[in-house]
C-alpha cells in the first residue's frame, strides 16, 4: 500500500463514520422512556462505538487490514448491542414499557404509513404509551444499531490503519498515536451528522435517513481536509527523516 | 438569541473576537516563551488561561442557538480538532503558529459545511467553530510544551481534560439567568483547576520545582477566580438555602 491510497482509506472511514451516526438510535428523552433509542446524544453513543472499534481494532495492528476491519466492526457493533440490551432491559423489567418504535407506530416512518415492525411484523401502535415518542429499542431499531455499529467499527478502522500506515516510518509511538487521531478524526465526523439529525434517530427507518447525502458530503470535505493534513505530516516529516 | 445583552448583570456581551485576539497574542507568546523560561515555566501559566475562556466563550456562542446536538459535543468536536491537528503538527516538529491556523482551517471549514450543506442557520456557526478550534489548539500545543519530552499517553487525558474545561462553564451555567460574565468567571476557575491538574502530572512524572510551580500559580488563580465567580453567583440569585439533611435528622 502506498501512503496516497492510506490518505483515500482515511477519507473513505471518515465518510462511513458520518453515515454510521445515522443508524444508531439514540435520542437524549430516551433517558425518560419519552422517545425511541439509546438514552444519549446521536453524536456521543456513535463516539463510544468509535472508540470501542478503534480500541479493539488495534488488538488485530499485526494482522492486515481485513483483520484489523473485522476486529473494529466486531467490537463496535458488540458495544452497540449490549447497549440496547442494557437500555431494553431497564424499559422492560424497570420502568415496565415494551420496546416499541415511535415514528413507524404514528407511520411518519420511510416505511410510509404503515405501523408494523419491518423485520417482525409487529404492530407498532398499541403498544405506545399515550404523550410519548415510543420508547426502547425494537428489533427494527437494533438491527438499524447493529448494521450501524458495522459501519462505525469499518470506519474507525480504516481511519486507525491509514493514519497508523503513514506514522509508522516517522514515529516510534505510531500506535498510540494513531489511535489518538483516528478518535480525533471520528469524533469530528460524528458531530457533524448530529446537527442534522437535531438530537434524535431512530436509525435507518426514521425519515432523517433521506438527510445522510448532507451528511455524506460534510464529511468527505472535512475528512479529505484532515487526511490531506495528516498525508502532508507524514510525508514531510518521512523527507526530514531520509 | 441569548449573545445579546446579558440577563441580569447589565452592560454587553465582550465580542468572541476580542476574547479570541487576546487568547491568541497570550497564547502564542506562552508558547514561544516556554523555551526560554526553562524551569520557571510556571510563571507563563496565566498566559494560557485567555485561551480557556475564549474557547469557553466559543462554546457558549454555538450552544446558545440551541445546536440540535448537546454542548457537551460541541465542547469535544471543538477540541478534537485543535487536538488532532496539534497532535499531527508536533509528529512533524511544525511551528505552533502552523498548527494554530490549520486548527483555525480545520474549524472554519466545518463550520461551513455545517452552514452550508447541513443548512444549520446559525450567523456564528463558521467564525466560532473556527475560534474554538484554534483557541483550543493553542492551549493543546502549551500543555504538550510543559514536559520536557514527548509523552503520547497523556494525550488522551490532555484532550478529556481540555474539552471538560471548555465545555462545562456554559454546560454548568446554562438556563434562565445566564450571562456571559458569570459564565466567563466559571471558565476562568476551570482553566486554573485544568492547569493545577498537569502541574500535578508534571511533578509526578518529571519530579522538580516546576510541576509545583505550576500547582501553586494555579492554586493562587483559583483562589482569585472562586472568589470572583461566587461573586457573581451570589449578586445574581434570589437566595442560597442550606440542601443537605433536614433538621429533624440532626
Amino acid at each position: 500500500m502506498d501512503p496516497v491510497t492510506a490518505m483515500f482509506l482515511i477519507i473513505a472511514g471518515g465518510v462511513l463514520v458520518g453515515v454510521c451516526v445515522h443508524f444508531i438510535p439514540a435520542s437524549a428523552v430516551g433517558a425518560m422512556s419519552a422517545s425511541t433509542g439509546i438514552a444519549t446524544g446521536p453524536s456521543m453513543l456513535s463516539f463510544g462505538a468509535g472508540l470501542s472499534g478503534i480500541l479493539s481494532a488495534s488488538f488485530a495492528l499485526d494482522s492486515g487490514l481485513a483483520a484489523m476491519l473485522a476486529s473494529g466492526a466486531a467490537g463496535s457493533t458488540l458495544m452497540v448491542v449490549l447497549t440496547i440490551l442494557g437500555g431494553n432491559l431497564v424499559n422492560a423489567f424497570g420502568t415496565g414499557v415494551p420496546p416499541v418504535s415511535g415514528q413507524t407506530a404514528s407511520g411518519q416512518s420511510v416505511l410510509g404509513s404503515s405501523t408494523k415492525d419491518a423485520i417482525t411484523g409487529w404492530e407498532q401502535k398499541p403498544f405506545v404509551t399515550p404523550g410519548t415518542d415510543g420508547h426502547g429499542m425494537p428489533v427494527q431499531t437494533a438491527i438499524s444499531g447493529v448494521i450501524g455499529g458495522i459501519i462505525g467499527g469499518l470506519g474507525g478502522a480504516m481511519v486507525f490503519f491509514g493514519v497508523q500506515f503513514m506514522f509508522v516510518p516517522v514515529s516510534q509511538e505510531a500506535a498510540g498515536l494513531s489511535g489518538m487521531i483516528a478518535a480525533g478524526i471520528f469524533l469530528i465526523n460524528c458531530v457533524l451528522p448530529a446537527y442534522t439529525l437535531v438530537g434524535k434517530t431512530e436509525g435507518m427507518f426514521d425519515r432523517k435517513m433521506l438527510r445522510v447525502p448532507k451528511t455524506f458530503l460534510s464529511c468527505l470535505i472535512v475528512s479529505t481536509f484532515l487526511a490531506l493534513i495528516i498525508y502532508s505530516t507524514s510525508t514531510y516529516a518521512s523527507m526530514g527523516a531520509t | 438569541m441569548s449573545t445579546g445583552t446579558s440577563a441580569t448583570s447589565g452592560g454587553a456581551d465582550i465580542p468572541s473576537l476580542k476574547l479570541f485576539l487576546i487568547s491568541i497574542i497570550t497564547g502564542l507568546a506562552a508558547i514561544y516563551l516556554q523555551g526560554y523560561t526553562a524551569a520557571y515555566v510556571f510563571i507563563l501559566i496565566p498566559l494560557i488561561w485567555p485561551a480557556f475562556v475564549s474557547s469557553a466563550n466559543g462554546v457558549r456562542s454555538l450552544a446558545s442557538y440551541g445546536l440540535g446536538t448537546g454542548t457537551s459535543s460541541i465542547g469535544y468536536w471543538g477540541t478534537a480538532v485543535g487536538a488532532t491537528t496539534v497532535y499531527a503538527g508536533m509528529q512533524m516538529g511544525l511551528s505552533p503558529i502552523v498548527e494554530i491556523s490549520a486548527a483555525l482551517a480545520g474549524g472554519a471549514i466545518t463550520g461551513i459545511c455545517a452552514q452550508k450543506i447541513i443548512k444549520m442557520r446559525i450567523p456564528v456557526m463558521v467564525r466560532e467553530s473556527a475560534i474554538l478550534a484554534a483557541s483550543t489548539a493553542v492551549i493543546i500545543r502549551f500543555l504538550a510544551g510543559l514536559f520536557p519530552e514527548q509523552v503520547s499517553l497523556l494525550f488522551p487525558l490532555m484532550y478529556i481534560a481540555v474539552t471538560l474545561a471548555v465545555l462545562h462553564p456554559y454546560n454548568g451555567s446554562m438556563g434562565a439567568g445566564e450571562n456571559q460574565r458569570r459564565t466567563l468567571w466559571l471558565s476562568r476557575v476551570e482553566a486554573s483547576m485544568t492547569t493545577a491538574v498537569f502541574g500535578l502530572v508534571l511533578l509526578f512524572i518529571f519530579p522538580s520545582m516546576t510541576g509545583a510551580g505550576i500547582i501553586l500559580v494555579s492554586a493562587l488563580g483559583f483562589a482569585i477566580f472562586i472568589r470572583g465567580w461566587y461573586r457573581m453567583v451570589k449578586k445574581e440569585i434570589y437566595g442560597m438555602s442550606w440542601t443537605g439533611f433536614p433538621a429533624a435528622e440532626h
